[in-house]
């Protein structure tokens, strides 16, 4: 288990969007977000990826319990957790407002694709925290780097500019910038917005590739459920009435329909 | 970036033999007049055109420019204060007072949008602050101007007008002085200016402090232009063109090429203006001929860019 989330109260301002938001990812794991728009489905993501410690809106909208457990903890005496939640590598985690211990990057909606970047300036600028002053990368990092390209298929547009690119082919250069930082948990806000449907069936694949044969466990949330669910092993979605809900591999379909009622 | 500096190189030479129309200088008027001219002129046009593509950036705005946060209007009100202080002093004494006020206005306002970008997340609240900052004290200056006596008017209007001409190797120095304090900021904030580029969530996301990174742009900016602005008065356009200049002929966006390539492409840019200046018999004011030289500039840019 790469990340397990246990009571936690998502509230937005004043507004708690679900009292009692609950899951765990796996390695290799693909899962769609689903819910209604501001259900909750960004906030949750940007929590996830520690931004509620960045932004001063979000740090005082976002409150979780004091019961939220992320990790890949193992029992310790300093939580009163039951040892049931804690398993894996590392240090146990309880945390009110902190990131959690695995590592969360989340690729927004809506970057613009900036004219004088080429695919790998890209991927160097986002790898903000791993570079040196001038953004040079290490020679590790930049392995890393060149590892991604080749197993999203960017090797030809590598030193491409990125306004050249089709959104899909932009969106996978995002999803270096995850690769290259060595994410372990993959967040991605609406990654198929505004493409058409090749590119949407591209990325979504893309998704499902990269969780596979990197282990790590991708989380996106969407609204094109049908093709989401062509690739998404499980689902987690936000019911109008503000329960959350995870399903297993079995047993999306209910869930989705707890989601959305019309369906 | 050899071109470019060769360029710069050529246009300094000619810049050093204008002045009353093209001539050879003696060694008085060289030493006294011209180099200082010149050199003023490269460090002001570099000066603008580095805070010109920080501004940019950090607004993600085409059309940012580093009057864009009041300072030039901050440099006029304390330039117009001070010829309506000095009426009666000689020229010497009263162009001093008239610079150091202009410095003193233009970091005041510098400091109150720094303050304000250390505490606002938002680039809208920070532009907004920045604009209706420099149309209140404009206004302030302009009710000083409707009051004000014929010497003190010529006095402020000769600043306003822009030069290069008249500095001294003390206030050439000051000026390089703010110049490298600047561009140390600037360099130091490199890859958050890149980073910046692609949305503010997203440089956040990315680790990226956005309340820093505004601060110390904002304080390198309003040190660098504050400066260029009290010595030379409020010249445009170079802060616009030369980023635009640069992005346009090297390709790249990313500011380990776009910083150094403005330094060069705006010292040339300034160098230009300054020879137009001069080639006449009468000198002209510099921030016109800066504008006729940038402004067909940014819109054969645009158009090129566009159509």
């Amino acid at each position: 288990m790469i990340l397990e989330v246990r009571q936690l109260r998502l509230a937005y301002g004043s507004r708690i969007l679900a009292p009692d938001v609950s899951f765990h990812l796996e390695g290799g794991e693909c899962v769609l977000l689903a819910g209604a728009n501001g259900c909750g489905k960004s906030t949750l993501l940007r929590f996830l990826a520690g931004e509620g410690v960045v932004s001063q809106t979000a740090s005082a909208s976002l409150r979780p319990l004091p019961k939220a457990v992320f990790g890949t903890a193992s029992p310790s005496p300093k939580t009163s957790m039951g040892p049931s939640l804690l398993h894996g590598r590392g240090w146990p985690w309880v945390c009110e407002t902190t990131p959690s211990p695995a590592k969360c990057i989340l690729i927004p909606t809506g970057i613009p694709k900036v004219k004088g970047f080429t695919v790998e300036e890209f991927v160097r600028t986002g790898c903000f925290r791993e570079s040196d002053w001038a953004g040079r990368l290490s020679a590790e990092t930049e392995r890393r780097l060149q590892g991604a390209l080749d197993l999203l298929g960017l090797r030809t547009q590598a030193g491409q500019d990125i306004s050249t690119l089709s959104d899909g082919e932009f969106q996978k250069a995002c999803i270096a910038v995850g690769l290259t930082r060595r994410a372990d948990v993959l967040l991605l806000d609406e990654p198929t917005a505004f493409l058409d449907v090749e590119n949407r069936v591209m990325v979504l694949r893309t998704l499902r590739k990269v969780a596979q044969e990197t282990g790590m466990a991708v989380l996106f949330s969407s609204h094109d459920l049908h093709d989401a669910l062509q690739v998404a092993h499980r689902v987690l979605a936000f019911t109008p009435a503000g329960t959350f809900l995870e399903s297993t591999q079995k047993n999306r379909p209910e869930v989705l329909r707890a989601a959305f009622p019309i369906l | 970036m050899l071109y470019a500096c060769l360029c710069l190189l050529v246009l300094g030479g000619l810049d050093l033999l204008t002045g009353d129309g093209f001539s050879i200088p003696s060694e008085a008027i060289l030493w006294k007049l011209r180099l200082p001219r010149m050199l003023t002129a490269v460090v002001a046009g570099a000066a603008l055109a580095l805070s010109g593509a920080q501004m940019q950036a950090i607004f993600r705005n085409p059309l940012a420019d580093p009057h864009l946060m009041g300072v030039s209007g901050g440099a006029g009100l304390g330039a117009a204060l001070a010829a309506l202080a000095v009426t009666g002093l000689g020229a010497w004494t009263g162009g001093l007072t008239l610079v150091s006020a202009a410095f003193v206005g233009a970091l005041l306002t510098g400091l109150v949008i720094t303050a304000v970008a250390a505490r606002t997340e938002s680039t809208t609240t920070l532009l907004l602050v920045g604009v209706m900052l420099g149309f209140v004290l404009s206004a302030v200056s302009s009710i000083l101007q409707y009051s004000a006596g014929e010497e003190s008017l010529k006095l402020f209007y000769s600043w306003m007008a822009g030069s290069f001409s008249g500095v001294s190797y003390t206030g050439l120095a000051f000026m390089t002085a703010m110049l490298l304090a600047g561009l140390a900021l600037a360099l130091s904030q490199m890859k958050a200016l890149d980073l910046i580029l692609f949305g503010d969530a997203y440089a956040a996301l990315s680790g990226a402090s956005l309340r820093s990174l505004r601060f110390r742009i904002m304080l390198g900016c309003a040190l660098t232009t504050g400066a260029v602005t009290a010595f030379c008065g409020p010249l445009g356009f170079v802060g616009i063109a030369a980023p635009h200049i640069v992005r346009r002929v090297t390709g790249t966006s990313t500011h380990r090429t776009v910083l150094p390539g403005s330094l060069v492409a705006g010292a040339c840019l300034a160098l230009a203006g300054d020879i137009l200046a001069h080639v006449c018999s009468t000198p002209l004011p510099v921030g016109s001929t800066l504008a006729l030289i940038g402004i067909p500039l940014i819109v054969a840019l645009l158009w090129r860019n566009r159509l």
